[in-house]
């Protein structure tokens, strides 16, 4: 036998070094987590075998999905990705596939859809809500692909702006829609300042913007009284946390491939006293608009890959929570939302003495016509953006079904 | 389980590694009995219910080669116990593999109506079948010796290396290895030089042309004709840099256990006709049936209308071995009727003195053939056909062929790099210190982002599920 060269040398070690330091770890954590599920299923079920069993199967489980060093390697995929040109990267899940803008923009596409169902299902409810006066207004939230200026790529297409202009197309007669995309529009706001390059939502900038055009709606058209300093900008406080964020787009391609963003916190230069309930998580708030409104644990610290700093409005996306507003005599809010309502409800909380916010992807224990039965709002309005138009969210459009699980 | 998946790379190598070199060293009966049952739990891992079927087989080929060894001076019992075990082995295959298909068939043509079973296809038959036989034989013919324990040949047929995907080992190959094999530092690096050619030709390229093939293929008589010709492109790309990347993994994990098997791929593309492509394509397979079954039947010491029989039906079974479909069956007598145009014709003259031609001449049909290769029916085909030569009601260009050809461009450009020989060139041409850094900076590279794809889960097709 010859001897070993020195390049065969690291070749050796370093393939040996790789295998075993990842077997090393992922070992244990995996048997971290067979003891941990031991014990949990043994507390429940006291038989060994039924949680041993159980045990057994979180441990297959893990060697099937590694963790130990999977955040520097996805970042490694996404740098190689770049590197051979790709504008779509692939995903394990179909729905998730990222795709590059030409400004570099990270966006999820989305295909066409027959939006009718949807539709009927929304002017069935505002029929419903008309029999009790209750107005029903429809806040179109803008697509991070532009309307007016796609930037996709050579040959990606998306459709997420058609389904919504069919939507709006088909309930504008009879329901009061505000699209927000047409007003960036006649405001020439720069539509893609106003989102995140590696996250799908938008900017709380953009947030603001939207409860703004929605405030003067509101005092507009239905005599909604409040501070018009409210949705003054100026009377804000802006915090910007610079290269604070990777969006949930940006984790899926890693840092490098289209870098970070920063992320800014707006909040009332004014006096404010809230109380903001989430009974899921039993969460019970009382003070002032930063105390309860904004959760400072998905900021406390720089994490790309663990913390969700957009979340901080609201703490993210609930079942189901409750505002009330004690510098605001009266007026109930039903907001049914999606996560874009994260950057919003805090500042639409403001014109309100109370909001109530419904998810319907969570909201399960009854329809959301018998919930506004019982609860009773002055108002109901939707905040949906256009990537709710699709075959996997029909549950944000079924409000009737008594049936839920 | 796959070579391409963390549980393997990241728990079943390094166990295996670590138990066989550190607790089992120099033990060379516990090393086979431990590999043979690694391999066992290997294959059970994703098929725990066909892990019987296995057994039975190694089990009763044992028992077949026992038999022909002790009859060794008699020949008519000998061939009298071969007639048997080959009857066996191909009973066994054609339960599992073409009696579904033969009674849909019989059905159809008869107006019958047999039941069809639904009987699941144990991943890997065709190959471990195969070798089964090849034991057999190749005791019969005193190509290799006998194996008097019977976890030898279980470690022969099983060995987890080539256990899925192939390459088809030949007994007389490892035969004298099973025992007395000398595992090396240089084997063992070499081997893992292999691993990682193979593993990055899998996840990298191979799980890249995938995604083009599977939406053209897909989406047959919905798509352009330019997205066709990409799709079939993407196939002739996939199939190769899977099948010759499983191989490469399984040449390199057999050396790192001191097993040398043959090279399965020689650059397949690069062939200047379709006689050349089967000397270059799937190695393994092409000179089992050369040996197993073109030889036996006469090879080509028999008359012309005998040579095309023995022919037609090897390159018959050639192409059902694929897979119990019409499909396969066309793609290996398709094939079968190239070689005989160039066996009898000047074409294959012609072809030699024509570079250029030649080239584009066997990747031509190469790439026809997979569209029958890669079809769920022979409809399938002929409309990917149609599709594909403007003969359908589909535009030239459309945008899911901007959208793959943008993305896939440059995988493309180093997918074909990658069909020709340049690694060997380079290798040649550059000098062997500047080599051996370059050699290993790539090497880890390729490592690095294959487990890149693997951890973070990407399309990860497995091909073999009609073999």
């Amino acid at each position: 036998m010859k001897k070993l060269g020195l390049a065969n040398k690291i070749l050796l070690c370093m393939f040996l070094g790789i295998i075993f330091s990842l077997f090393l770890i992922n070992m244990k954590n995996i048997l971290k987590i067979g003891i941990e599920t031991f014990e949990l299923n043994y507390q429940i079920t006291y038989s060994r075998k039924q949680s041993l069993k159980e045990s057994a199967k979180e441990m297959f489980m893990g060697l099937k999905n590694l963790e130990a060093g999977k955040i520097p390697l996805i970042e490694l995929n996404g740098l190689f990705q770049k590197g051979m040109q790709k504008t779509t990267i692939e995903d394990v899940e179909e729905n998730n596939e990222v795709t590059r803008l030409k400004n570099g923009y990270l966006t999820f596409t989305y295909p066409k859809y027959d939006v009718t169902n949807n539709a009927n299902n929304l002017l069935k409810l505002n029929e419903k809500l008309s029999q009790k006066n209750i107005p029903l207004i429809y806040v179109q939230a803008p697509f991070k692909v532009s309307k007016y200026d796609s930037l996709l790529p050579l040959g990606t297409k998306d459709y997420a702006n058609e389904n919504a202009d069919q939507f709006v197309k088909l309930v504008r007669d009879k329901i009061d829609v505000i699209d927000i995309r047409d007003l960036e529009k006649e405001d020439n706001l720069d539509h893609y300042s106003m989102f995140f390059k590696t996250d799908h939502h938008w900017r709380p900038e953009f947030a603001f913007y939207a409860y703004k055009k929605v405030g003067e709606h509101l005092g507009e058209k239905y005599s909604l009284s409040f501070n018009k300093d409210y949705l003054d900008i100026e009377q804000y406080n802006i915090k910007n946390y610079e290269n604070y964020f990777l969006g949930s787009q940006g984790k899926r391609v890693g840092k490098y491939f289209s870098g970070v963003d920063d992320i800014s916190l707006i909040t009332p230069k004014f006096e404010t006293n809230f109380d903001y309930k989430i009974p899921s998580y039993q969460i019970d708030k009382h003070g002032t608009f930063r105390d309860t409104l904004i959760d400072f644990s998905h900021v406390e610290k720089k994490d790309y890959y663990i913390l969700n700093p957009y979340a901080m409005y609201t703490g993210g996306d609930f079942t189901i929570t409750y505002t009330t507003n004690h510098l605001v005599k009266d007026k109930k809010l039903l907001l049914v939302k999606d996560s874009f309502a994260c950057a919003f409800s805090p500042f639409i909380s403001l014109l309100f003495h109370e909001v109530e916010t419904i998810d319907l992807r969570q909201f399960k224990d009854k329809s959301l016509m018998e919930h506004i039965e019982q609860s009773n709002p002055d108002m109901v309005m939707f905040l949906y953006n256009p990537s709710e138009y699709t075959d996997h969210t029909t549950i944000t459009f079924d409000f009737f079904d008594n049936n839920k699980e | 389980m796959l070579f391409s998946s963390n549980e393997f790379l990241f728990f079943f190598l390094p166990s295996v590694l670590l138990i066989y070199y550190i607790f089992l060293r120099k033990k060379r009966k516990l090393q086979n009995i431990f590999l043979f049952l690694v391999s066992i739990l290997f294959y059970a891992w994703g098929e725990p219910k066909f892990v019987i079927v296995m057994l039975v087989s190694i089990g009763v080929n044992y028992i077949f080669g026992l038999g022909v060894d002790h009859y060794r001076f008699s020949n008519i019992k000998k061939k009298v116990i071969l007639t048997f075990s080959i009857l066996f082995n191909a009973i066994i295959l054609f339960i599992f593999k073409y009696l579904s298909f033969t009674l849909e068939n019989i059905n159809q043509l008869f107006n019958s109506d047999f039941i069809i079973p639904k009987i699941t296809l144990p991943i890997g038959i065709s190959f471990f079948t195969f070798q089964a036989i090849s034991y057999v034989v190749d005791v019969y013919r005193n190509n290799g010796k006998v194996q008097k324990n019977p976890l030898n040949v279980g470690l022969y047929i099983a060995f987890f290396p080539q256990l899925i995907a192939g390459p088809i080992v030949r007994y007389e190959t490892i035969a004298e290895q099973i025992q007395n094999r000398k595992e090396n530092l240089d084997d063992f690096v070499e081997g893992i030089k292999s691993f990682i050619i193979g593993l990055g030709k899998k996840v990298i390229f191979s799980n890249s042309f995938a995604i083009i093939a599977d939406y053209a293929f897909d989406n047959v008589g919905k798509t352009s004709i330019l997205m066709a010709i990409l799709g079939i492109v993407g196939y002739t790309m996939q199939i190769y840099f899977d099948f010759s990347g499983y191989s490469d993994m399984a040449i390199g994990l057999g050396k790192m256990f001191g097993f040398h098997f043959e090279k399965n791929f020689n650059y397949p593309y690069i062939a200047r006709s379709i006689t050349d492509f089967w000397r270059r394509w799937h190695i393994s397979l092409s000179t089992w049936f050369r040996d197993y079954v073109y030889i036996p039947l006469g090879g080509n010491r028999v008359g012309k209308k005998r040579l095309l029989l023995n022919l037609l039906v090897v390159w018959a079974f050639t192409g059902i071995w694929h897979g119990a479909n019409w499909t396969f069956l066309v793609w290996g007598l398709s094939f079968y009727c190239l070689l005989i145009i160039e066996k009898m014709t000047p074409l294959k003259r012609f072809l030699d003195k024509h570079l250029i031609i030649s080239y584009i001449y066997t990747l031509f049909f190469v790439m026809i053939n997979w569209v029958f290769f890669r079809s769920n029916s022979m409809s399938e085909a002929g409309f990917y056909l149609k599709s594909m030569f403007g003969f359908s009601n589909v535009p030239f260009i459309d945008s899911s062929f901007l959208l793959f050809f943008r993305n896939y461009f440059l995988f493309l450009i180093l997918g074909i790099i990658g069909c020709t020989p340049f690694y060997e060139w380079f290798k040649e041409h550059c000098k062997p210190k500047v080599y051996s850094i370059i050699e290993v900076i790539f090497l880890v590279l390729v490592f690095l982002v294959s487990i890149s794809y693997i951890v973070k889960g990407s399309y990860n097709p497995f091909i073999y599920f009609n073999f």
